[in-house]
């Protein structure tokens, strides 16, 4: 709960204190109340020797506190599963395979967003195609240590000799969730190497969906994670697969329906790229 | 007397104030308007580093020590023995440490930041003025 919220918290902070200089040339073209409002979140920021002084310092420490809180957040958030005797959770490879698997996971998601936004809003002058290219690097990077993960997980329960933990990777190889499983390796593992192909890399319909495909799979190695391991736990009387009911489904979309609502009132009433970050590289 | 130089352009600026500088303009009498960050103007005017960093190191110091103080006050507070381990284990309660570490310096480093640049600024808010594309230098002249 710490961890979470402290990322929440200081993404937010970050988040915000990137758009404060943006906020007051945003206030330049507004009228009426929405620039009252754009004044106020702005902070009565105009650009002087001292606000710059402090804004360069506090964006450099605000980076410096949020790179470790990415990996101790994953970490953390994996270790809630680690530290349970759970059978495929136990496992001390499970916080740089949760890390790798965010970074992966969030690279594609900024891809499936920021391609359709790039296309809409004419960006095509300020979001070079090096930045996929360089976007796709990373993905295909972390796509390689989440690979290597999968690997490993499997290897070692077959090296211990431990029958419960080998069975449940069975189980997940080969039982009731192998569809699940198999189209997880697929997105996850296979399908991002085809990036060593450069000119893949730099088309940007081919990128936009790969990127829903390791979407699709990192939200199948959740669901996977979490319920092969249960519907198998110690007692045999308790086994049971899980199906999703049509209320859990509905939430499901709900969330999804949330974020994408939440995307587009972003992009609609604030800049979607750093005005003033683009300004300097320009000059 | 204020005096108030607008250029369109990075260069001139940059040159008009290591002229002012060299010319005896003492570094407190200018203030600037920049469109966005120019890192050479704290050498030209031998700013001193922010405090905002000030803020952040105390600010992160102290949620270190309450994220071991919490912990440890907690397990004291209602001992649950298990196993004959330490109540207050070190390496556990680094991890809540850290987070709270993070988390007060990073706000803390916010509010440094607020104080130190005189924000939120009620007059500028309240006031019509906006930022422009241009580069500014205000020199304070004595007389």
């Amino acid at each position: 709960m710490f961890a979470v919220s402290t990322y929440l918290t200081v993404s937010v902070v970050f988040f915000y204190v990137g758009l404060i200089p943006d906020l007051a040339i945003v206030k330049r073209y507004t009228r009426g109340a929405r620039r009252w409002i754009y004044s106020a979140l702005s902070l009565g920021w105009v650009g002087s020797k001292e606000q710059w002084r402090n804004y360069n310092m506090l964006y450099a420490l605000l980076a410096g506190f949020a790179t470790p809180l990415v990996l101790s957040v994953h970490s953390v958030v994996s270790w809630d599963f680690a530290m349970a005797i759970v059978p495929g959770w136990h496992s001390t490879i499970f916080a740089p395979y949760f890390v790798a698997g965010a970074i992966f996971s969030g690279c594609a998601m900024v891809m499936t967003l920021v391609i359709p936004m790039r296309k809409i809003h004419h960006l095509e002058s300020v979001i070079p195609i090096d930045h996929f290219d360089m976007l796709a690097r990373t993905l295909l990077l972390t796509s390689l240590i989440v690979g290597y993960s999968y690997i490993v997980e499997l290897v070692i329960s077959w090296y211990s000799g431990n029958v419960y933990e080998f069975g449940i990777f069975a189980a997940r190889a080969t039982g009731h969730y192998r569809i699940s499983y198999w189209t997880m390796v697929a997105c996850n593992v296979f399908i991002p190497l085809s990036l060593f192909v450069g000119k893949l890399r730099r088309n940007l319909g081919y990128l936009f969906v790969l990127s829903i495909f390791v979407n699709i799979g990192m939200w199948l190695e959740r669901f996977v994670i979490i319920a092969s391991s249960l519907a198998k736990e110690y007692d045999p009387y308790s086994w049971g697969n899980y199906k999703p009911s049509f209320v859990e489904v509905g939430i499901t979309i709900g969330t999804f329906g949330f974020f994408f609502m939440m995307f587009l009132l972003f992009s609609k009433y604030l800049p979607v790229v750093a005005i003033t970050e683009k300004k300097e590289e320009v000059h | 007397m204020t005096e108030r130089l607008i250029f369109d352009n990075e260069h001139d600026f940059l040159a008009k104030l290591k002229e002012l500088v060299r010319g005896g303009v003492h570094p407190k009498c200018i203030d600037i308007r920049a469109p966005h960050a120019v890192h050479e103007v704290e050498d030209i005017l031998a700013s001193r580093p922010s405090r905002v960093r000030v803020f952040a190191l105390i600010g992160g110091l102290l949620g270190a020590f309450t994220g071991y103080a919490f912990t440890a006050f907690t397990v004291i507070d209602w001992p649950l023995v298990s196993g004959g381990k330490p109540m207050v284990a070190i390496p556990p309660f680094t991890v809540i440490a850290f987070e709270l570490m993070v988390l007060f310096g990073a706000l803390s480093a916010f509010l440094g930041f607020a104080i130190e640049s005189r924000m939120p600024a009620i007059r500028t808010i309240v006031s019509d003025d906006t930022v422009t594309d241009d580069f500014e230098i205000y020199v304070q002249r004595k007389g």
